[in-house]
């Protein structure tokens, strides 16, 4: 049985035949699907084939299990990157209040005390604890979506 | 369709579940492993549902479902055509083919091979000819056949093995054990 035309598509008897269930052996099967993978217009007449006859049942639904999974993959991939923001931020904070942070702000506080600071160094001195307060509550909420997303991600059934 | 909803998708699964699954079987030919290739089509869907055509749900759906059946199918024949102690032949680029079949076509006459790939059956028979008689790199034949360029390697790859194996039935050149 020719499986492909000349032109390289498919024939209307291999589409027929795989519709009905026909087996066309391992080759033919990895044949086929390896050209219903690209080609538009046999896939097309593939699924007109199908919608022409009564289609399989699985014995197992994915209806439900399909959630669970989605679920597993979801928590998965937000907890690596929850994993990877957390060990972020800490390497940031460490950095922010070990080297640089003592020694920029040694340095500002020094100047500050000698009352020779210019107003740009100033205006740095009292920002700066603004800024680690509004990093604190940045983190928070960072947080408390996380917390609120994967409350939200519960199976409701 | 990236505002789709959870409702929405369920109710995409309801819908596309046995369309799915029959084309899932009808290529794999196992229940069980046409199950668990439904459901990745639909754990697919779902991850890529932003990229959903309105209005062709049932294409897209078939065209994922038909990629998971031929990766699964791949793999299989892998493993089925794979001898032990030998290189597998299958998806090799072009020029990494095994030894056994390069040798082969190299030394049959030239009129043997182009008669021998006339012979060939498609899909095999349009790739040979490009790549082996006209000398087109895979890409090229990839574009000229509008195919993917891994399709072409794999399909090139099969197409020297069967010529080698009709060269060898055809007593055109010695028998050359794999």
């Amino acid at each position: 049985m020719e499986r492909f035309r000349p032109d390289g598509h498919l024939t209307n008897t291999a589409l027929l035949e795989l519709s009905q269930n026909q087996d066309p052996g391992q080759l033919g099967r990895l044949e086929i699907a390896e050209h219903l993978a690209y080609c538009d217009l046999c896939l097309q007449r593939y699924t007109d084939a199908l919608a022409c006859v009564p289609l399989l049942t699985p014995e197992k639904s994915c209806q439900k299990s399909i959630w669970r999974r989605i679920h597993s993959r979801t928590i998965r991939l937000l907890t690596s990157r929850y994993a990877t923001a957390v060990a972020a931020v800490g390497l940031a904070l460490t950095l922010l209040w070990s080297d640089i942070g003592t020694g920029f702000t040694g340095q500002l506080r020094a100047c500050w005390d000698r009352k020779n600071a210019s107003p740009e160094t100033r205006w740095s001195l009292q920002i700066l604890p603004d800024f680690s307060e509004n990093l604190d509550q940045s983190i928070q909420q960072l947080v408390t979506g996380f917390h609120g997303l994967f409350d939200s991600m519960q199976p409701t059934d | 369709m990236s505002d789709m909803t959870k409702e929405s998708f369920s109710q995409l699964v309801i819908q596309y579940e046995r369309l799915v699954y029959t084309i899932c079987f009808q290529l794999v030919r196992d229940s069980a492993a046409a199950e668990d290739l439904t459901q990745e089509t639909f754990l697919s869907a779902y991850i890529h549902r932003d990229k959903l055509p309105i209005g062709y749900e049932r294409q897209w759906l078939a065209r994922i479902a038909t990629n998971k059946a031929k990766d699964y199918l791949q793999s299989a024949w892998r493993r089925h055509t794979v001898l032990p102690g030998l290189p597998g032949d299958e998806g090799f680029p072009n020029g990494q083919a095994p030894p056994a079949e390069e040798i082969v076509l190299q030394d049959s006459g030239e009129a043997n091979i182009r008669n021998l790939i006339e012979q060939l059956k498609e899909p095999y028979r349009q790739v040979c000819q490009l790549c082996l008689l006209e000398e087109k790199r895979p890409e090229e034949a990839a574009r000229i056949l509008g195919r993917p360029i891994k399709t072409i390697h794999t399909q090139l790859s099969r197409g020297k093995r069967i010529l080698r194996e009709n060269l060898e039935r055809s007593g055109l050149h010695g028998t050359l054990s794999p």
